[in-house]
């Protein structure tokens, strides 16, 4: 009796996990099409956010109850979905940052066809994202795929049309798909052989997939070095489409990624996971290096982005690695880490890119030497701007800190394997990403202290006011989930422990208690931070505390006598002189004798741009304009090639080749 | 909780914030002797927090709630630093776990802050030294990473009790990773407290100030507490270097003996340094760091070579 | 009888890439259809009437293009240049020596005969090396016509006759025909500002 009744509630909430996920994804169609249909698209981008919340809520009821939903995986071309813990975990993704997106999208976008429109792609991509997740076959896999690259590059050229976005647009869709080919020849090798299915793949055939999908799902990601497209592509969207594309597609790159390396491949050898925290590693330093030389808030943002994914690789390159030298336990954590920075990342980077927007919004241009003052003028969206900024340092008490806490113990407990090559590795992984993460809090104070604070060095920054009412819930209710993953992580990691391989136990708790570390007690330390600087600052708060001016040598403090971007990373940028090769130009103009102006310009160029990009495509337009030749308009040359592809055809099947 | 526990205790609170100034004063006064200057006494911090105590702070004009909040965060997470440290191998629960990367953690936070308080007056000096106490921070993380990874290899753990149980055991000495991970860990001093060769502590020339531009702003008991955090993260230094990387015997009172012998011999051995050595170039520190690094991973390749385990 | 068909198409083939008069090449092309066509109404008047009925088409079709062609061909006589085609005996050797090649190794595929497979494959050769190895724009077409035949002798060989095939080749044609013209009226309508016919009148002098 008991069995059967328990079967039935199973049976139940699947039943109800369904028919939410059913209900998310019909809401968010109808918000979709109703965006266009009325005259404003605020409405239609509240259904499409209380869609995207259902999604969110059956993804957490899967992942909590561990009974998975819908169709499994199949090898054959027949269109289904299914939900799944990790299907369940990358819902969840997408809900936190789905919704506040779309709240923000309400007071951002305008009233008018360019804003329904956008309205519009906002749904769709939302819904194609989702598909993507919960695709079963390869049919709906590839399709969603796809459909997940074009709707964002169909956004940028609804919002601009300028030559600007063009060019970035055709980069974007040029390097996804040559990248993508990867994902396309992999997925069809897979489903060719049944390993969807069940059945994982092994053999040399094994050994190619690895490859292809680690190139193909690498370039969407954008790790290092197939990530040009990034920088490119998202500063040019708009906020809310940023923070989707930033804090949760490059996420589902890597979700494809963990599908085919964990669960539709024999392990394939020690090279894969080696070759994944390599690529890890060289996102995580290159990116945050490019991102401190940047001197554009969004482009810095897309380059950290690069950098985190490049955790994220790190976390599931070192879990690939424990599993092959017999670790389990650590195989298990190290896939946590990597997943919790997954919605982490997800989290302060969606926060960061809407704050963007909000700016943007009030001020206009994002140049960050000339912004400063904003959190004086718009404290709530610089307050949120700020916490999201600490997040992403990897400061304690807040998420960040969390998962590279965890991550960072997964790769030293690599560094103390067994085996000398594994133990380099792994010693080399912990220096990258304890580097990374100082370089992250550089960068970091570098943005607060540029955007929010010192005198506003512009007029707008000056007269800027707080934005909607909308924007900022969003934003803070972002800034409220960085915290609460921070202080109660420990909620979630068993879970996403349990999605992975291998197996661990560990105590429940909210604080991060992993055997073999000194453990995590994150909730203890929040408090303890937050009652020590009360009761630090108030005792610090003398009753005397005189108003002054700050001293800037009998100056009075001027906007044009503040620091620049540069300036403030001229130490680094000496020191890794020869990654960096800037570009310096002064230009003194002398009148009579007398100096009348000097320019000065400097610049960073991005390396891989220089030294892989250009001679690549050079070649590449080298090689089309030879291969043009072979179309010389003559009807002649074309019979020929005609005959001699017939004769080659003919010769071949003599000989026994074909057929 | 044992009485060797509730030592430990008694010992992490008074050490870290009593006896931290008294590390920075005896310097002080050894380098002046050294110097052959007569020089302060070894009690003249506590004179300079108790004026400092006394004294009004400032408000420049245009400042926000983060140039008043960050002396207090600063202090804070310092301060909870010392409750992490291990004292003769053992330490109270206070709640806070031991670990070794919690420790590098919230000694980011204060860093953070301060340079970030940097930014809010709108004064030029203090980035100055921001700037390049970040950099630093860079290749000095990592370099304390590596050591942390040569610490935790015999017993696997990043835990700081179990790394100071891992000094009292004779087979580790023996071998050349741990020597490696104790050079190394002097050059993480050098620059984490910053001494010459990496920052002149003395200096009050702004342009060459590292660690001591930010604190331009401050006065009162602002700067009351960012000087004291200064010298808790002496003590936080010289208390892990004593811990986890001097050959101590087991018995706790034996290690608590080598604790208080060895605080005041590294601070010694700080003043010589300081006083023999100039202040290095800022760009050529990161090569500094950098043979560091190389050094410790001959040592890692050497733990494995010798057999692992 | 077949024997004589395939020979006369193949000595046709090869005379068409070897003559330099145009109307004599026309003429020979106007002459392999009418005979292909007569032996398609031979052979249909014994098997099938849908084999009667494709060969009076195709007869239709070899009295009406062949006139057409030399119509064009008489229009656009002047004077021309001395052409530097490659030589007589050399368009013989290239297209004898590529068509024996493509010939040889086609495996066989199930006609009536071994003769009559190389000889459909060798003509269907010929007609494309027809326009690969003349100049003057009406070979093409010639070229196409004589590729065409070597089609329709494979439908009419196959065994029980497939007369489909030289209905689909007249599709093709028509389809072709239809297509030069739309795009000589919008070259036209390019060149000219407008496609009205009667306006275009105005042209003649």
């Amino acid at each position: 009796m008991p069995t059967r009744s328990a079967g039935a509630r199973v049976e139940r909430l699947i039943g109800a996990s369904e028919a939410l996920v059913l209900a998310g994804a019909s809401v968010i169609i109808v918000g979709a099409l109703s965006a266009v249909v009325s005259r404003s698209p605020r409405a239609g981008l509240t259904v499409q956010s209380i869609g995207v919340v259902l999604l969110g809520a059956a993804g957490v009821w899967v992942l909590a109850s561990g009974h998975a939903v819908g169709a499994a995986f199949r090898s054959d071309v027949r269109p289904a979905f299914g939900v799944d813990g990790l299907s369940g975990f990358f819902l969840l993704v997408i809900a936190v940052v789905g919704a506040p997106a779309t709240l923000f999208a309400r007071d951002a976008l305008e009233a008018d066809g360019r804003g329904r429109s956008l309205a519009l792609a906002t749904g769709v991509f939302l819904l194609a994202l989702v598909g993507f997740v919960c695709a079963r076959d390869v049919s709906t896999f590839l399709g969603f795929w796809e459909l997940m690259t074009l709707v964002p590059a169909a956004a940028i050229l609804l919002a601009r049309q300028d030559r600007e976005a063009r060019h970035g647009v055709f980069v974007y869709l040029a390097i996804t798909h040559i990248g993508g080919a990867g994902v396309w020849v992999s997925m069809l090798v897979l489903a060719q052989h049944g390993a969807l299915g069940g059945h994982p793949l092994g053999g040399g055939l094994a050994a190619f997939v690895a490859c292809a999908s680690l190139v193909g799902f690498s370039t969407k990601a954008g790790l290092m070095p197939l990530h040009s497209w990034l920088p490119r592509a998202h500063p040019l969207a708009p906020a809310h489409i940023s923070a989707l594309m930033s804090g949760v597609m490059i996420k589902l790159a890597l979700y494809g990624l963990v599908r085919v390396l964990f669960q539709w491949l024999a392990p394939p050898g020690l090279w894969v996971g080696i070759t994944l925290m390599a690529v890890g590693a060289l996102s995580c330093v290159g990116g945050v290096l490019y991102a401190l030389m940047q001197h554009e808030l969004k482009r810095l943002l897309a380059f950290h982005s690069i950098e985190n994914v490049g955790i994220v690789a790190l976390g599931l390159g070192a879990s690939l690695v424990f599993g092959d030298i017999g670790q389990p336990t650590w195989s298990a954590i190290a896939f946590a880490a990597a997943l919790l920075h997954a919605l982490n990342h997800a989290l302060f980077k969606g926060l960061l890119f809407l704050g963007a927007g909000a700016f943007s919004k009030a001020v206009g241009s994002l140049e960050l030497d000339r912004l400063g003052g904003l959190l004086r003028r718009m404290p709530w969206t610089g307050a949120a701007f700020a916490l999201g900024a600490m997040a992403i340092a990897g400061l304690p008490p807040l998420n960040g800190f969390a998962s590279e806490w965890l991550t960072l113990q997964s790769l030293l407990h690599l560094g103390v394997a067994s085996h000398l090559g594994v133990a380099l590795a792994g010693a080399l992984a912990t220096a990258a990403l304890a580097a990374t993460a100082a370089l992250a809090v550089y960068c970091f104070v570098k943005v607060i202290g540029l955007v929010l604070l010192g005198l506003p060095r512009r007029a707008e920054c000056a007269q800027a006011s707080e934005v909607p009412v909308g924007m900022r819930a969003s934003m803070v209710f972002l800034a409220g989930s960085c915290v609460a993953l921070g202080v109660l992580p420990g909620l979630l990691v068993p879970t996403l422990a349990a999605l992975g391989p291998g197996r661990v136990t560990l105590p429940a708790g909210a604080g991060l208690s992993v055997p073999g570390t000194g453990s995590l007690p994150t909730l203890a330390l929040a408090l303890a931070l937050v009652v020590s600087v009360g009761v630090l600052a108030r005792l610090a708060r003398s009753p005397r505390a005189a108003p002054a001016p700050a001293w800037v040598c009998g100056q009075l403090p001027a906007a044009g006598l503040a620091w620049k971007a540069a300036g403030f990373t001229k130490p680094l940028r000496l020191v890794l002189e020869v990654l960096f090769r800037a570009h310096r130009e002064v230009q003194v103009s002398v009148s009579a004798g007398v100096v009348q102006s000097i320019t000065y310009k400097a610049e960073v160029p991005h390396l891989f741009d220089t030294l892989l990009y250009g001679p690549v495509s050079q070649a590449a337009l080298r090689a089309a304009g030879v291969a043009r030749r072979l179309q010389s308009g003559s009807l002649r040359a074309y019979l020929i090639y005609l005959l001699a592809l017939l004769g080659l055809l003919l010769a071949l099947a003599r000989i026994g080749v074909l057929g | 909780m044992s009485l060797a526990t509730l030592i430990a205790g008694v010992i992490q609170v008074a050490g870290g914030v009593l006896g931290a100034p008294a590390i920075v004063g005896l310097i002080q006064h050894l380098k002046a002797r050294l110097q052959g200057r007569r020089g302060p006494p070894v009690l003249q911090p506590y004179r300079e927090l108790r004026r400092l105590w006394g004294k009004s702070g400032v408000a420049p004009e245009p400042h926000t709630f983060i140039y008043t909040l960050a002396p207090a965060l600063a202090a804070a997470s310092t301060a909870l630093v010392l409750l992490l440290l291990p004292i003769g191998g053992h330490a109270p629960d206070w709640g806070l776990g031991n670990d070794a990367l919690v420790l590098v953690g919230l000694l980011a936070l204060a860093r953070f802050t301060v340079t970030l308080a940097a930014w809010d007056t709108a004064g030029a000096f203090g980035l100055m030294g921001a700037a390049r106490d970040l950099m630093f921070s860079v290749f000095v993380d990592g370099l304390l990473l590596l050591v942390l990874v040569l610490l935790a290899l015999p017993l696997h753990s990043t835990d700081l009790l179990s790394m100071s149980h891992v000094a009292t055991l004779p087979e580790v000495w023996a071998r050349p990773a741990h020597w490696a991970a104790a050079l190394t860990f002097c050059l993480v001093i050098l620059a984490e407290t910053g001494r010459q060769p990496v920052d002149n502590p003395d200096t009050h020339l702004e342009l060459t100030m590292v660690h001591e531009g930010p604190l331009l702003e401050y006065a009162g008991r602002d700067l009351a507490y960012l000087q004291w955090a200064a010298a808790a993260r002496h003590w936080i230094m010289l208390v892990l270097a004593c811990e986890l990387l001097i050959p101590h015997p087991g018995p706790f009172v034996a290690q608590l003996a080598v604790l208080a012998a060895g605080v005041p011999a590294l601070s010694v051995a700080l003043a010589v340094c300081e006083t023999v050595q100039a202040k290095m170039r800022v760009l050529r520190v990161p090569l500094l760091l950098g043979s560091g690094a190389a050094l410790c991973l001959l040592g890692l390749a050497s733990w494995f070579a010798g057999g692992g385990g | 009888m077949t024997g004589a068909v395939t020979w006369g198409l193949v000595v046709s083939s090869l005379a068409v890439i070897v003559v330099r008069r145009r109307s004599l090449a026309i003429a020979l092309v106007a002459a392999q259809s009418l005979g292909l066509g007569l032996y398609a109404i031979a052979q249909g008047s014994r098997t099938s009437t849908a084999l009667a009925v494709a060969g009076t088409v195709l007869i239709a079709k070899a009295l009406v293009l062949p006139a057409l062609l030399l119509f064009t061909v008489r229009r656009a006589r002047k004077e021309r240049l001395i052409a530097t085609e490659i030589p007589a005996l050399g368009r013989l050797a290239i297209s004898v020596a590529a068509a024996l090649a493509v010939e040889q190794s086609i495996p066989r595929f199930g006609l009536a005969g071994a003769g009559v497979e190389h000889a459909a494959v060798g003509v269907l050769a010929l007609g494309i090396l027809t326009a690969v190895v003349r100049r003057a724009v009406l070979f093409q077409a010639l070229g196409f016509l004589i590729a065409e035949n070597g089609i329709y002798l494979t439908g009419l060989s196959l065994p029980g006759g497939l007369p489909v095939f030289i209905e689909l080749g007249l599709v093709f044609d028509l389809v072709v025909i239809v297509s030069v013209a739309a795009a000589f009226a919008a070259k036209i309508h390019e060149q000219l500002g407008s496609g009205d016919s009667s306006l275009l009148e105005a042209l003649r002098d």
